[in-house]
């Protein structure tokens, strides 16, 4: 089993991110000056962050029950309702999850547990999860695993979670724009065979300048374009480098993105 | 008396969009809702024709994935032919960078999400109720 300080984000320096809620919450910050103010802005800032996050489905879900308390509702209305609670509180509680690994990211006990996994069965189960989403937005997901690609040595759920947020992604940000594509491809380097899995859009692409920042600790990113926490790439990244491996996205604006994950070959 | 106006809801949470339906159509001064789920969409709806442009209220969210709310503003006000469209923002984000930006990209009102079901009722009857009394192209 391996563990991760999760390696993310520690090039931008420590002390930020959940951890600052660590340390916010145990080491008696003063009340005023140096890191102690910085450490509860900080705080504030994530505070912000998750409140919003959840306060947001929940009034949502709670002005809907009061909908369905309606004697008069339409059934189809009826039924429209209760399958958006369903993906809200689905969001929440992806959210929350989400919220935890990040935690254990940045506390150092997030950990997997790689093993020999086939890529192409591996790649078709997260293409299956996302098909209906792909569908209901006009897009659909390709899949490109060549033969000489066998098997990939990762914790196969983790794995998935990290493919899940790139697919995700691509899926809010190309929407409508035709085909998602998983590809797997297989390159050598010095230290041996690894394996590349690709998550490629034909949408807009990321704006100048936040190619190097999608990865970065969501609480700093300050982005109109991001609809939640943004926790899926930092998680990501976070999983792909527990596991001795990298994520990277390419993109120029207008021309799509591709993101990338690169783990060793089993 | 004005006409009845539609509103062209930019919203991408399917949940708050039925909400913000629900409370608006049982509004007299309301003719329809067209929902679109982002600044994209809502673009190309408005320069498609499908939409007609008279006596029509964009209510907006700003954090939206794919064009922001602001970004949608941006493209809006520099397009000719739909630069004069009132637009209210509806969105959670009650930062003053995100209030200065869309009133000084002539937004005609920002209204954040209220979170109970009286305070959603609430202001959007207020709006309904100013829209149905203004007079516009």
């Amino acid at each position: 089993m391996r563990s991760s300080r999760a390696q993310a984000g520690r090039a931008a320096g420590g002390g930020d991110g959940l951890g600052g809620l660590e340390a916010a919450a145990g080491a008696g910050v003063p009340a005023h000056g140096g890191d102690g103010e910085q450490t509860w802005r900080q705080l504030d800032e994530i505070l912000a962050v998750i409140s919003h996050d959840l306060r947001g489905p929940l009034s949502a879900i709670n002005v809907a029950i009061d909908a369905l308390g309606d004697g008069d509702l339409d059934p189809a209305m009826r039924d429209r309702y209760l399958e958006a609670m369903r993906r809200a509180i689905g969001r929440a509680e992806r959210f929350l999850g989400d919220l935890l690994d990040v935690g254990r990211m940045e506390a150092g006990s997030f950990t997997v547990d790689p093993r020999p996994v086939p890529v192409g069965p591996l790649l078709e189960e997260a293409a299956r999860a996302h098909e209906r989403s792909a569908r209901d937005g006009g897009n659909w997901v390709v899949l490109e695993i060549p033969e000489e690609v066998d098997r990939v040595l990762a914790d196969r759920e983790r794995l998935l979670q990290a493919l899940h947020a790139l697919i995700a992604n691509a899926l809010r940000y190309a929407r409508g724009t035709g085909p998602i594509t998983l590809r797997a491809e297989r390159c050598e380097r010095a230290d041996g065979t690894h394996v590349r899995l690709w998550v490629c859009d034909r949408g807009p692409g990321l704006p100048h300048g936040q190619v190097e920042r999608v990865f970065e600790r969501p609480w700093r990113r300050r982005d109109e374009r991001r609809t939640g926490a943004g926790l899926g790439l930092y998680i990501a990244r976070g999983i792909a480098e527990a596991h001795g491996g990298t994520v990277s996205a390419l993109s120029r604006p207008g021309d799509g993105a591709r993101f990338c994950i690169e783990l060793p070959a089993a | 008396m004005a006409e009845r106006f539609h509103i062209l809801h930019v919203e991408d949470d399917d949940l708050d969009a039925l909400n913000v339906q629900r409370c608006l159509c049982a509004s007299d001064a309301v003719s329809g809702i067209t929902v679109a789920s982002d600044g994209v969409e809502a673009l190309q709806l408005l320069r498609s024709g499908r939409l007609p442009l008279r006596n029509l209220v964009t209510l907006l969210d700003i954090r939206l994935p794919r064009m922001s709310g602001l970004e949608f503003l941006r493209e809006l006000r520099a397009d000719p032919h739909l630069r004069h469209l009132p637009v209210v923002v509806l969105s959670t984000s009650d930062q003053e960078e995100d209030l200065g930006t869309a009133y000084a990209l002539n937004v005609a009102g920002y209204l954040l999400k209220p979170l109970s079901v009286e305070r959603l009722r609430y202001c959007l009857g207020a709006f309904a109720s100013y829209w149905s009394a203004q007079e516009m192209m």
